[in-house]
C-alpha cells in the first residue's frame, strides 16, 4: 500500500480538512460505511462536525488506534487520558462531541462523552444550568409531583 | 413526622427557586432537551438512582424518561444497576402493608449553609393494594413476588408483584391452592412454594408448586408424601440444583427438579448455607448483638471494629425481641431494626439502618466500619418490619 492510500482526508463543516491515517478514521462506523460504499476518492465530507469538534474527535481516535494496537497493558493509561480529555471539557463542547460520535458512530467516545455528563451533573442546579433545561412545569404541575414525593409519614 | 431530619421535599422546592432566580440557562450554550431520546437515556442511565428523585422534576421530558422502560433496560445494558434495599412494614392503621425503599441523599456531603441535611431515609412506594402479610416474598429480576396469605388471617392463594423500576403494582397468576406463610425459593426463574395448605382437599397433589416467571404459569409438583407434608419445616433454599428443605429432625428433605422427585437421606446437608447474607463466599450474621462472619466449613468469628455499632443497637432498641435483618447490600452489609424502646415519649418507633463496610484482613480477621448508622423511618409502636429484600435496578 502506498502512503497516500493509508491516510484520509477528512472535511468538516465549516471547510477545514484534516489528513489522518486511516486506521484513525475508520473508529468510525459512519466514515467506514462511506469508504465502502462510495469512496469519494480521499475526501470525506462531514457536513455535522465543525473543524473545531472534529478535531477533538480526531485527537481521540488518534489516541485509541495507537493503543488498541498495544494490547492491555497500557490500558490504565488510556483511562486516564480519556478521563483528562474530558475532565475541562465545557458543556457546549462536551454536548457537540456527544453529538458528532453518535454521528460519527463511535460508541467508545459516545460512551465516555455520555459519562462524562453524567459525572458532571449531581445537583439539580446542576441538572438546569448544565444541562440547560427549562422547567416547563406549570406551579399546579410542580405541586402535584412534590405531592407525590412527600417522603414521610404525617403524623 | 419525627424524624430529626429536613424532609427532601423542602430541598428540592429551595433549590429550584434558587436556580430559577439566580442561574437561568445561557442562551448561547446548547440544551440538553436538544439531543436524542436515546442519547438522553444514554447519559441518564449513568446516573445514581438516588439522584432520579431530582431527575423527574427537572422537566416534563425528563420526568417521562426517568420512569421509561427504556431507561432501566440501558441500565441493565450498561451494567450500571444498582442493588436496593426495599422494606416492608406493616401496622393496623395501615390499610395495607406498606413497602418502602432505602433512599440516601446523593448530595449529603456537598456543603450546606443548613445543620440538617437528610442522609438516608425509607421513601415510600405506592401502594400494592394488596393485603397479604405473607412472609413468602421472593426477588425475580428487578421484580418482587408477594405470595399468597395470610389476608385477616386466612390463606390465599393470590400474587401481586412490585416491578421496582416503575415502582408500580401488578397481579400475577393466582397459585393453585391457598397458602399462609408458605416457604419460597427462586431457582433459574421458578419460584418453588411449598406447604402451609393443611386440610385443604389439593394438599397432597399441589402440597408444592412451581412458577414459571417466563411462561407465568403455576404447575403442581409431584405429591412429597405424609412424612415430609406433616413434619415442621421452618426453611426453604437451593443448594446445588435442589430445593431442600429443613425440618428440626435430623432428616433432609430436597425435591431434584431435573428428575422431579423427592430425596429424603439422613443427617445435616453438607454445604448448609450457613445465612442469606453473603458475600465473596463469606458468610455474615448478626446475633445476640454481635457480627459475626464464617466461611465453608468453618467457625463462626466476630467482625472486628463494630464496638460502637453494638453499643447503638443496644441503646437503641436492638435485642432479639425486636425484629432485626441483616442484608448484603452493593458490597455492604446493612443492619436494620425495630428500635422501639419502652420509655418511648412518643409513642413511635424508629426504624434504624446502619451501612457497614466490611475488609477481610487475613485468614482469620475480619474487619467491619460503619459507613453511618441512624433512623430511616418512624412508625407507630405496634408497626412490625416484616421484609427486607435486595433487588438490583
Amino acid at each position: 500500500m502506498s502512503k497516500s492510500e493509508k491516510k484520509i482526508v477528512l472535511k468538516s463543516l465549516d471547510n477545514e480538512a484534516f489528513e489522518v491515517e486511516k486506521a484513525v478514521a475508520l473508529q468510525s462506523q459512519t466514515i467506514w460505511v462511506m469508504c465502502e460504499d462510495k469512496c469519494v476518492g480521499n475526501e470525506i465530507p462531514l457536513e455535522n462536525v465543525t473543524g473545531q469538534i472534529l478535531a477533538k474527535v480526531i485527537d481521540y481516535c488518534k489516541k485509541h488506534a495507537v493503543v488498541d494496537g498495544d494490547g492491555d497493558e497500557s490500558s490504565e493509561e488510556l483511562k486516564n487520558w480519556d478521563t483528562e480529555f474530558t475532565k475541562n471539557m465545557d458543556q457546549s463542547t462536551l454536548f457537540n462531541m456527544i453529538l458528532a460520535a453518535n454521528y460519527l458512530n463511535i460508541k467508545s467516545l459516545l460512551n465516555l462523552t455520555c459519562q462524562a455528563v453524567a459525572d458532571k451533573t449531581k445537583t439539580i442546579d446542576e441538572f438546569h444550568t448544565f444541562l440547560n433545561i427549562e422547567n416547563n412545569f406549570t406551579p399546579e404541575e410542580e405541586a402535584q409531583i412534590c405531592q407525590e414525593n412527600l417522603w414521610a409519614f404525617d403524623d | 413526622m419525627n424524624l430529626q431530619v429536613e424532609p427532601p421535599e423542602k430541598n428540592k422546592r429551595k433549590k429550584k427557586k434558587k436556580t430559577k432566580n439566580s442561574s437561568p440557562p445561557q442562551p448561547s450554550s446548547p440544551s440538553f432537551s436538544l439531543l436524542p431520546d436515546d442519547i438522553a437515556v444514554n447519559c441518564l442511565a449513568r446516573i445514581s438512582r438516588s439522584h432520579y428523585p431530582n431527575l423527574s422534576i427537572v422537566s416534563k421530558s425528563f420526568r417521562s424518561l426517568v420512569s421509561s422502560t427504556e431507561l432501566y433496560a440501558a441500565r441493565s445494558h450498561l451494567g450500571s444497576t444498582e442493588q436496593c434495599l426495599y422494606v416492608c412494614l406493616s401496622d393496623k392503621s395501615y390499610q395495607f402493608p406498606q413497602w418502602f425503599t432505602l433512599w440516601t441523599n446523593p448530595n449529603r456531603n456537598l456543603p450546606r449553609k443548613k445543620k440538617k441535611t437528610i442522609g438516608q431515609l425509607l421513601v415510600p412506594i405506592p401502594p400494592s393494594d394488596f393485603p397479604s402479610e405473607s412472609e413468602s416474598t421472593v426477588v425475580v429480576g428487578s421484580e418482587i413476588y408477594v405470595i399468597g396469605g395470610p389476608i385477616d388471617g386466612a390463606p390465599s392463594s393470590a400474587v401481586r408483584i412490585l416491578d421496582c423500576r416503575s415502582h408500580t403494582w401488578r397481579d400475577a397468576p393466582s397459585m393453585i391452592v391457598p397458602r399462609k406463610h408458605a416457604l419460597a425459593c427462586v431457582y433459574e426463574g421458578r419460584i418453588y412454594v411449598m406447604g402451609s395448605c393443611k386440610g385443604l382437599e389439593e394438599e397432597s397433589s399441589s402440597w408444592a408448586e412451581v412458577f414459571d416467571t417466563k411462561t407465568q404459569t403455576w404447575q403442581s409438583l409431584p405429591d412429597p408424601g405424609p412424612e415430609i407434608r406433616n413434619c415442621f419445616l421452618h426453611r426453604i433454599a437451593e443448594i446445588e440444583g435442589k430445593i431442600h428443605l429443613w425440618n428440626s429432625s435430623i432428616k433432609t428433605y430436597a425435591y431434584e427438579p431435573i428428575q422431579d422427585k423427592w430425596e429424603c437421606s439422613e443427617g445435616m446437608i453438607e454445604n448448609f448455607p450457613r445465612s442469606e447474607c453473603v458475600m465473596e463466599n463469606v458468610w455474615y450474621i448478626y446475633r445476640v448483638r454481635l457480627c459475626q462472619w464464617a466461611v465453608k466449613d468453618g467457625s463462626w468469628k466476630n467482625v472486628k471494629g463494630l464496638d460502637s455499632l453494638r453499643e447503638i443497637y443496644r441503646r437503641n432498641g436492638g435485642s432479639s425481641g425486636n425484629t432485626t435483618k441483616f442484608v448484603s447490600c452493593g458490597g455492604k452489609l446493612l443492619l436494620i431494626w425495630e428500635g422501639y424502646m419502652k420509655h418511648n415519649p412518643n409513642n413511635r418507633k424508629k426504624i434504624w439502618c446502619a451501612e457497614i463496610v466490611v475488609e477481610k484482613v487475613d485468614e482469620d480477621e475480619v474487619w467491619g466500619n460503619v459507613e453511618w448508622v441512624g433512623v430511616v423511618q418512624s412508625v407507630p409502636t405496634s408497626c412490625q418490619l416484616l421484609h427486607c429484600l435486595v433487588v438490583s435496578v
